[in-house]
């Protein structure tokens, strides 16, 4: 191994082996030690490189090859049950963890009683202003994670998603049918069978409290899937006769 | 701040006093007439003891028989005035307590009330006064003898002149030679005098909310057009797109001869306290300016505020926010970020067709049809919620049910009770 000109070199884990010939694992903890009081601004790349975002639920993290969404890289999650649910559960594990998240609502759909504070939401005016918003945000390195929804981009919108997502090390997640560029392809499906249903004695249909849900990832070479289980928003003040009081008639 | 206060007894009546603040506006750059033979000065960044000799002098020349007193506490400036043995008492920032301890309490003007309580106690003086602890003198005296106890100490910090205004940054430049048409060239000079507002308001650390382009007109008059950034910013290249953008929009009817850039309200910019702990931190300057640029002209941020309408869609006020949220470390707890499959509403309820059974006297919808959509199996129609409530334009009555669709998808149908119509109002998603 050469001696860094400026202090500073990047070796990734095993990188220094060659040198040293065969490294156990016990050796490898005696080499890192010896390198790291010869060069002490040297960092091994697994450390130097950060991690993928994860969505914070352990079995979804599972199917993706990196744990996460990829930093630097454009996902796509085809509109469905449970999609727009897990993404943003991601983004909220993501400002937990003190990263910036950012949701676009290109279709105005969120529905501010279920919105929970956390990642920052905005409302573009149109189509085109959410992509050139995705483009702008993703390309400026500040934020971890950015969910676009609501929005179907053509070829040319997904190449100049994927360069900006690239160059700011963003998280680039978009809800769409268009896969072109994706680096990894998500897809959730219902599983009807398996919901889970409150039951009424009678006059009232049973209410779905839980979706059950396939969600499937694909890349490439890779295909992996999970079974989850949501539950379902119910809106509790609904028939509120008095602000801030729960309605409870019909409740046992 | 420096005060001068100016005791003229000669001038008896508060009209008296009035005109003579109104000739004493030569001498002082700010002059207050309080009451009958008194008069304030400010003396802030001036020399004080010249300026009460100059104000001295020219009372006289007007007949009367003054005094002066100087201090940066109003109540010391004010008895140093009406009671000081000297034509100019100046009572030196830090010693107004001591200044004031020896004079009787009379000359704090107490309330009438109080008299008789603190001359039982036998407090005669400031000084006896200002020696007691706060607690004791409100329990005793309540809420005006705490007010006089800190006159007693010189702690009269009421201020008598409001903060002056600071003259908002602009630059223009104006040419008689030529007469511009080309915006290129006006850009050019747009850019110059950017530069130099931007700076003038970095160097104060404030940020223009408001600015106004001044265009110069060469058959005579001017054009105004404001911009507004999303943001208070004195970044120049963050208002060069908006000006371009106000420069690509602009139509005028003569050549330009002259341009302005002049800021009309201004505001601190953000300053933040940094914290290691935060990963984003180091990111947010980047993330902030990168949002600016969007919230300038293709979104906006926004931050729910919701009531407790019965109705969603009418739940919640969308509060637009600025580009400096991204300095907030909103706090989440463990559960919060369990997944939830939550109601989304769609932009405008979208009415649809619908083939419903009867249950209990309600129409319960089976299956239904949109505009662009085949037939969609309901499996599971729970509901409905009667929702009804509001006056004139604004009322509503709806049946709301929440509705599991053949393929697994939850639909919210309403029928609108007022029209008779079936409506798709929202999806679980």
């Amino acid at each position: 191994m050469r001696a860094p000109r400026s202090g500073f070199i990047v070796a990734d884990d095993f990188g220094f082996s060659s040198g040293l010939g065969n490294v156990t694992p016990s050796r490898s903890a005696a080499a890192y030690a010896l390198l790291a009081e010869h060069f002490p601004d040297t960092l091994p790349a697994a450390q130097r490189s950060r991690s993928a975002v994860p969505t914070g639920i352990s079995a979804l993290d599972r199917i993706f090859p990196a744990g996460g969404f990829q930093r630097g890289r454009l996902a796509v999650w085809s509109p469905g049950i449970g999609a727009a649910a897990l993404l943003r559960s991601a983004c909220l594990r993501t400002v937990a963890e003190g990263e910036r998240a950012v949701w676009i609502d290109a279709g105005h759909l969120v529905a501010g009683a279920c919105w929970r504070a956390g990642p920052l939401l905005v409302r573009p005016r149109g189509a085109l202003e959410a992509l050139r918003a995705a483009e702008v945000l993703s390309r400026s390195g500040g934020f971890a994670l950015l969910v676009v929804d609501g929005v179907e981009p053509d070829t040319g919108a997904m190449v100049r998603l994927s360069r900006a997502a690239h160059e700011g090390g963003t998280a680039l997640v978009l809800l769409t049918r268009v896969t072109a560029l994706a680096t990894i392809r998500l897809a959730s499906r219902a599983r009807l069978e398996q919901y889970g249903w409150r039951r009424h004695r009678r006059g009232r249909s049973d209410d779905a409290t839980a979706v059950s849900l396939r969600v499937e990832a694909r890349a490439s070479g890779w295909h992996a899937g999970t079974d989850l289980v949501i539950p379902v928003w119910r809106d509790d003040t609904r028939l509120s006769l008095e602000p801030g009081r729960r309605d409870r008639r019909g409740e046992r | 701040m420096t005060l001068v206060c100016l005791w003229n007894p000669a001038a008896g009546t508060a009209a008296a006093s009035a005109e003579l603040a109104a000739a004493l506006l030569t001498l002082a750059p700010r002059i207050r007439a309080d009451r009958a033979g008194m008069v304030w000065a400010d003396a802030r960044g001036l020399e004080a003891r010249g300026l009460a000799g100059g104000l001295l002098a020219l009372i006289r020349e007007r007949g009367g028989v003054p005094r002066a007193g100087i201090s940066a506490v109003p109540v010391a400036a004010e008895i140093a005035a009406v009671y000081g043995s000297d034509d100019i008492t100046v009572v030196e920032q830090g010693t107004e307590r001591a200044f004031l301890a020896p004079w009787p309490l009379e000359v704090l003007a107490p309330p009438k009330e109080l008299v008789p309580a603190l001359e039982a106690t036998g407090i005669e003086r400031c000084g006896d006064l200002a020696a007691l602890e706060l607690g004791a003198v409100e329990v005793r005296f309540g809420a005006p003898g705490a007010a006089l106890w800190r006159r007693a100490r010189g702690e009269d910090t009421a201020p008598l002149f409001a903060p002056m205004a600071r003259a908002l940054p602009s630059a223009s430049l104006e040419w008689s030679d030529y007469v511009l048409h080309d915006p290129e060239r006006l850009l050019f000079i747009l850019n110059r005098l950017t530069g130099s507002v931007s700076a003038a308001l970095r160097a104060v650390g404030q940020g223009a909310d408001r600015l106004t382009l001044v265009f110069t007109l060469a058959g005579g008059g001017s054009v105004e057009h404001a911009v507004q950034p999303s943001r208070p910013s004195a970044d120049g290249a963050a208002w060069m797109r908006l000006l371009r953008d106000t420069l690509e929009r602009v139509r005028l009817d003569d050549g330009v001869v002259g341009l302005a850039l002049r800021v009309d309200a201004v505001r601190p910019t953000e300053s933040v306290q940094g914290d290691v702990l935060d990963r984003g931190f180091a990111s947010a300057g980047a993330a902030e300016a990168a949002l600016a640029r969007v919230l300038d002209r293709d979104a906006v941020l926004v931050t729910a505020r919701n009531s407790q309408h019965p109705l969603v869609r009418r739940r919640t006020e969308w509060i637009e926010e600025p580009s400096s949220l991204v300095w907030a470390r909103p706090q989440i707890g463990a559960g919060d970020t369990d997944p939830e499959i939550v109601l989304h509403l769609l932009p405008e309820p979208e009415p649809v067709e619908v083939e419903a059974t009867d249950r209990q006297g309600f129409a319960v919808p089976v299956r239904y049809r949109g505009a662009e959509e085949g037939w969609q199996e309901i499996v599971a129609a729970s509901g409905p919620d009667c929702l009804s409530g509001g006056q004139w334009d604004m009322a509503y009555a709806y049946e709301a049910y929440c509705c599991v669709r053949g393929d697994g998808e939850l639909v919210q149908l309403c029928r609108d009770a007022r029209r008779n119509r079936w409506e798709v109002h929202g999806i679980w998603r």
